[in-house]
């Protein structure tokens, strides 16, 4: 008779063995590097340009996203409708998108079909046109679609809660505006495009089932001669100045049902050695669905669907971000949960049992991500863009199995005190 | 071809093993055969927050969730308006956890008062989350009652209502589990770094000795052919005015099918497909448009939505709409529309058969359909289909009397 009572034997993820595929790195004539790994069982690859040319980067606000999302829509030899068909017809996906640090634009296509891609892909990073047309077209349905948005209270939430948190100048807190879409013409889109579109601000990341053949595909249509301008790229930088004010209500629309609860604080960015301990503790607090937060505030309280925390992985500021939507009559008993499992946290060490479980869930997972090329290669795109030594893997797994409860609860006293936290309610 | 083994245990388990030695893990996914076509039409949406039940623990297991992450494990599950499926991914050394936890709430929940309360709530906070307190949230509601008279797709997975959520009682719980989640009516897929004798004796071990009890033949209401284009104008407070169209096609395991989602491909998949180049980028109509159809395993809807620019009438926008399948009807699509259809499933397919879960997730539900080496053979019959099949598809699809139109107009302030 089988024993339903008692659970099977399990070995814990923490005595298994990790290890990261190594990467290839090639270096083409005109400097660019290409960061390269064959795995996987299926005929793909992916194919990613990195440029610095995200809100970081950007002159005004909306220009990298916009530059981004106009990129593909028609060169100087070929309208929108036909590059779209020359990738489209591959049964290909090209995605162009503008984050705080960078603009990524991405290949996704059968590996047989890359040769007949790549010459499209170049005229499309170094030919864009963005047309006048084009760029009308793209201002009034951006602004549509910012209409809608801004009827959302997540949505209006994580707008100001960037904003509080990094200061409403600051490329990571501002956002967009009507006027600010009104304002985009061809000229400044083609500036920003020239400045940084090119070879000397690019980097390339490949993944898939492939193999040096289709490295010498890539080197050959955007290795040998510079391309794009050749000018200095202009320094930025930027300082962030949060808001003084920490305590915000928010009434977006009289009759929503639900409120959207945000309680953050800034936070390192990945080079402090503080960053990769508290992936632990955020993981245990509020990172998956057994969490703190989950157990109190969803499977307990049936206050609401889900409730995360997270840490931003920005390249040059942080934050730590709890954030949830609740039923309206509920908001403010949910900021009260949330404190709550921040104080105990501050107060009591974490028992061994859920310390062993939450690690053993952290490492299971990233064991299961280990098998794939395009997740292994975000690993080591994470590692490269935000210049981490190439052992940061294998630290940070070792951290993972090894970090005791005095430590989560020296983090908790340092990150999750209350003190220095905002808090928002959007309805 | 991506290979699997399949075997039923005596109390009418399926179960399929696909071998993938490549990664170290094992994916474990548990479909049973019940949707939100299954229930009372006053009832409705209790699929779905069963399937929130069945992690409120089991006869001998108090809690489910943690000791699957201890093992190193990673779970979800979702329900549709044709099936519930349950899936778990953890590293191969501890897959028997898998089958203990699985087992175990097949052979009996511990029907909780308190999870039942809670997950009443949770599921009125998800109802409320991505139907009420969002724009244009509602549509569907509005569209399966418009497009469906008899057939139970007239109603959202959701539900029709919170009141049927709020209403939800233990004893409904306990019907609705022995009527449905017996193992006869389940598909296992376990997939990955596992083989046919391991799975053979885990599941014997571990399903084996669970009762078939009744078996549910499902009697559904087919739904009448429609004979006349239906319309539906509603106000709400949204910021734009909005037009979904939707028209009946064949089921899942119809030849249409791949017709269909072959013209869905052409009229919107894509920036170079028909409706956007012509609706938003040349006539400038839309802000947004797409093409896509539900999937469903009995007879679903081939749909298209899109915003309208402000200031454009609805009945221009529609119009338009309406001249580029009157352009499909007249003209068919070319055989390069065709190819390039044709190189998109290929790679959408190829793409998805690269994650583990996804495969075995597919697996299930094409055994449930009836064969779950269609895996290998969906390939070949969007292929294989014609401009003619195509054509005769756009004719019965695109009758006039199969259309039903819902305007969803902008509140004036």
């Amino acid at each position: 008779m089988t024993d339903r009572k008692q659970s099977p034997p399990v070995l814990d993820a923490v005595h298994f063995h990790y290890q990261l595929q190594p990467l290839h790195q090639e270096s083409f004539p005109n400097q660019i590097p290409l960061y390269w790994l064959n795995a996987g069982t299926q005929e793909v690859v992916q194919v990613e340009w990195v440029f610095e040319a995200g809100l970081w980067q950007e002159p005004q606000t909306a220009v990298a996203q916009a530059t981004a999302a106009l990129l593909k829509n028609g060169t100087t030899r070929r309208s929108a409708l036909e590059i779209n068909e020359a990738i489209e017809f591959y049964g290909a996906s090209l995605k162009v998108t503008a984050n705080n640090d960078y603009t990524i634009v991405t290949l996704h296509t059968l590996t047989r079909h890359l040769p007949a891609l790549l010459p499209v892909i170049r005229e499309v990073l170094t030919e864009a046109s963005f047309a006048a047309g084009e760029v009308e077209t793209y201002v009034r349905n951006a602004q549509q679609r910012l209409g809608i948005s801004l009827r959302q209270c997540d949505f209006v939430a994580n707008r100001n809660i960037d904003a509080y948190l990094f200061g409403k100048n600051h490329p990571y807190g501002r956002f967009t505006e009507v006027a600010d879409l009104q304002a985009l013409d061809t000229a400044t889109l083609l500036d920003f495009h020239r400045k940084h579109y090119q070879s000397g601000n690019c980097r390339i990341f490949m993944a898939g089932k492939i193999d040096k053949s289709h490295v010498a595909m890539v080197a050959a249509e955007f290795g040998k001669e510079q391309w794009g301008d050749t000018g200095a790229l202009p320094a930025k930088d930027h300082a962030t100045s949060p808001a003084t004010e920490k305590h915000y209500r928010i009434i977006n629309d009289e009759n929503g049902v639900q409120g959207a609860v945000r309680v953050a604080r800034g936070f390192p960015t990945r080079q402090h050695p503080d960053f990769s301990p508290m992936l632990v503790l955020n993981t245990l607090f509020g990172g998956y669905f057994g969490s703190r937060l989950m157990a109190n505030i969803r499977e307990e309280k049936g206050f609401t669907y889900g409730i995360y925390s997270q840490i931003y992985n920005y390249k040059r500021a942080g934050a730590l971000l709890i954030a949830t939507e609740a039923g309206r009559d509920v908001c403010e008993q949910t900021v009260t949960e949330v404190y709550k499992e921040m104080d105990l946290l501050c107060q009591e060490r974490v028992d061994e049992e859920e310390l062993l479980l939450v690690k053993n869930y952290l490492l299971g997972n990233i064991l299961g991500d280990l098998d794939g090329p395009f997740s292994l290669m975000q690993r080591w795109k994470n590692i490269i863009l935000n210049d981490l030594p190439a052992d940061h893997f294998d630290r940070n797994i070792e951290i993972y199995k090894t970090i005791g409860p005095d430590h989560l609860r020296d983090l908790a006293q340092q990150y999750l005190n209350r003190s220095g936290y905002y808090e928002l309610v959007v309805v | 071809m991506i290979s699997f083994d399949r075997f039923v245990l005596n109390n009418g388990l399926r179960v399929i093993v696909h071998q993938d030695l490549s990664t170290p893990m094992v994916a474990f996914n548990i479909l049973y055969d019940v949707g939100a076509r299954d229930e009372d039409p006053g009832r409705t949406g209790f699929a779905h927050l069963f399937e929130h039940l069945m992690f409120g623990g089991s006869v001998n297991i108090p809690e489910y969730d943690e000791p699957l992450q201890m093992a190193g494990g990673e779970n979800n599950a979702y329900t549709t308006n044709d099936i519930t499926n349950y899936y778990i991914q953890l590293p191969k050394e501890n897959i028997e956890t898998a089958f203990w936890l699985e087992s175990d709430r097949m052979l009996s929940l511990a029907f909780s008062e308190k999870s039942l309360d809670v997950q009443r709530k949770v599921v009125s906070e998800e109802f409320k989350e991505h139907y009420i307190n969002k724009p244009y949230g509602d549509v569907w509601n509005h569209l399966r009652r418009l497009a469906y008279k008899q057939h139970p797709y007239r109603w959202m997975t959701i539900g029709k209502e919170l009141k049927h959520i709020e209403e939800a009682q233990l004893q409904d719980v306990k019907d609705f589990f022995f009527k449905h989640y017996r193992p006869q009516h389940a598909v296992l897929c376990v997939a990955g770094n596992t083989n046919l004798e391991e799975v053979k004796t885990l599941a014997e071990k571990w399903f084996g000795d669970i009762t078939p009890g009744d078996t549910y033949v499902r009697s559904l209401p087919r739904e009448p052919r429609q004979d006349a284009a239906r319309e539906l104008t509603v106000e709400a407070d949204v910021p734009y005015d909005a037009l979904y169209k939707a028209w009946h096609i064949a089921g899942r395991t119809d030849p249409q099918y791949y017709a269909a989602d072959i013209i869905t491909e052409v009229l919107g998949s894509g920036q170079s497909s028909r409706l956007y180049q012509r609706l938003v980028k040349e006539l400038q109509l839309f802000s947004n448009i797409s093409c896509y159809h539900t999937g469903s395993v009995d007879p679903g809807l081939l749909v298209i939505e899109g915003k309208l620019i402000k200031g454009v009438p609805i009945e221009t926008a529609d119009a338009a709409v309406e001249a580029e399948l009157q352009l499909m009807r007249d003209h068919g699509v070319t055989e390069e529309e065709l190819a390039k259809a044709r190189n998109k499933i290929e790679s959408m397919i190829t793409f998805e058969d690269m994650n583990l879960l996804a495969r075995a997730n597919n697996f299930a539900f094409y055994e449930l359909l009836g064969d779950a080496n269609m895996m290998n053979t969906e390939l070949g019959k969007y292929l294989a289909v014609t401009q003619q099949d195509v054509q005769a598809a756009i004719d019965t699809i695109f009758a006039p009397t199969n259309s039903s139109t819902l305007k969803y107009l902008a509140k004036a302030k």
